[in-house]
């Protein structure tokens, strides 16, 4: 068998396991607390993002065919806005609070976040890491004077930092990923170099008995019965093709990796398998 | 005009249909005697019945099939016997299989590759018989 039974583990399927597994940790907290009545208050936002968080992972682990990048990244920018609700509602419940606090924190963790899993089309992936800048800027414009008054000076200053720092470490993320999926996929070529290598050898290696023997053959058919010199000639000229094709394989393995792969093996094992 | 005996030949290689080949090729075209032997137990019970009429020539494959000693055990029992003709390899196998390369490793002794041409065959029992 040349390709496996069960598809690797992929980087959008990691990246989608992860981005469900943080969405549904994320609400975890507040929906326990709320369900052991400790908090009066369960945010949509936290129970949407539990049910996509799950919803992603079982995706993730169900489906059998490859997710194409485009959609990967669409999936993961969908599974993306309960994040956003988020962000938005925790920071309008802090700023209604009357005291000092650290704004749009949650923006530049989830921005780097972002970065962290990698989204692997680069319009997608730029578009959500600068979204949550964003947000910061156009929620702060909303606040109002009370409200900007127990805000530090230039609030949105450190989410639009994070955001540039994020696309930053998002494009060398990207390009980590880009080497080490081309070297997985050199890898599954030179793999399959060495399995059609080794369909090659054990070809010739059960050909090359019959070619002999029918070689043989036609020669003493030739001598033994003259009148049959046209049937030997026959044999010989299909013996000959046969030969043709063993010097094309011949020519297949030569530069191929056949010295250096396991050089013992059973032919009909090798091409049974 | 006197009978002489015939020259000797012991072939061995578990495909049957190349040995009966061969050997009838070989009995046809240079006039010898072919012992016709799959395994190196063919060898061990058909050797105290050839071995005073002095075979000239062994023609051994490599890889004498699953669970079976090798050509190259047959050539070293052969030699311990004190056979004392030639002897060459007939393979269907790559060069860098660890049995031919066992056997490349032998002094004096030639590896060749199935198919061989049928003129070289005939010229090394010619060889061998002179």
């Amino acid at each position: 068998m040349i390709y496996p039974k069960r598809r690797k583990r992929s980087h959008n399927d990691n990246m989608l396991f992860s981005q469900g597994a943080l969405n549904f940790l994320g609400g975890l907290p507040t929906a326990t607390l709320w369900t052991l009545s400790r908090s009066p208050v369960l945010e949509w936002a936290h129970v949407i993002s539990m049910i996509s968080g799950i919803g992603v992972i079982i995706f993730v682990v169900t489906r059998r065919k490859v997710l194409s990048n485009l959609s990967a990244s669409l999936i993961f920018a969908v599974n993306l806005i309960p994040a956003y609700w988020l962000v938005w509602t925790s920071n309008a419940a802090h700023s209604t609070q009357g005291r000092f606090w650290i704004p749009f924190q949650a923006h530049q963790l989830a921005c780097l976040t972002v970065a962290i899993l990698a989204p692997p089309n680069r319009k997608i992936g730029a578009l959500t890491i600068l979204l949550f800048p964003a947000l910061a800027i156009l929620q702060y414009e909303t606040f109002s004077p009370e409200q900007l008054a127990w805000l530090p000076a230039r609030a949105v200053v450190a989410p639009i930092l994070f955001g540039g720092f994020a696309l930053i470490l998002y494009f060398f993320s990207l390009r980590g990923i880009g080497i080490a999926e081309l070297a997985a996929k050199t890898e599954a070529e030179v793999q399959m170099m060495e399995k059609v290598t080794h369909a090659i050898l054990a070809i010739k290696d059960l050909a090359n008995s019959p070619i002999q023997a029918l070689s043989l053959d036609a020669e003493t058919l030739r001598r033994k019965h003259s009148e049959d010199a046209p049937v030997a000639a026959r044999i010989e000229k299909s013996v000959n093709q046969l030969r043709e094709l063993n010097r094309i394989l011949d020519e297949h393995l030569r530069g191929s990796a056949s010295a250096s792969i396991e050089a013992s093996f059973d032919p009909h094992e090798k091409l049974l398998r | 005009m006197p009978n002489t005996p015939l020259k000797q030949i012991l072939l061995v290689d578990d495909d049957e249909n190349l040995v009966d080949a061969l050997a009838e090729f070989l009995e046809l075209a240079a006039a010898v005697k072919c012992y016709r032997l799959r395994s190196l137990s063919e060898v061990k019970g058909i050797w105290p019945k050839i071995s005073e009429s002095k075979p000239i020539l062994a023609i051994l494959d490599i890889n004498l099939g699953a669970g079976e000693p090798s050509g190259v055990e047959v050539y070293h029992w052969l030699n311990g016997q004190g056979f004392r003709g030639q002897s060459f390899f007939l393979t269907g196998h790559a060069k860098d299989h660890p049995l031919v390369q066992q056997a490349i490793q032998i002094e004096g002794i030639k590896v060749f590759e199935k198919p061989m041409e049928i003129d070289r065959i005939i010229a090394l029992v010619e060889e061998a018989a002179r």
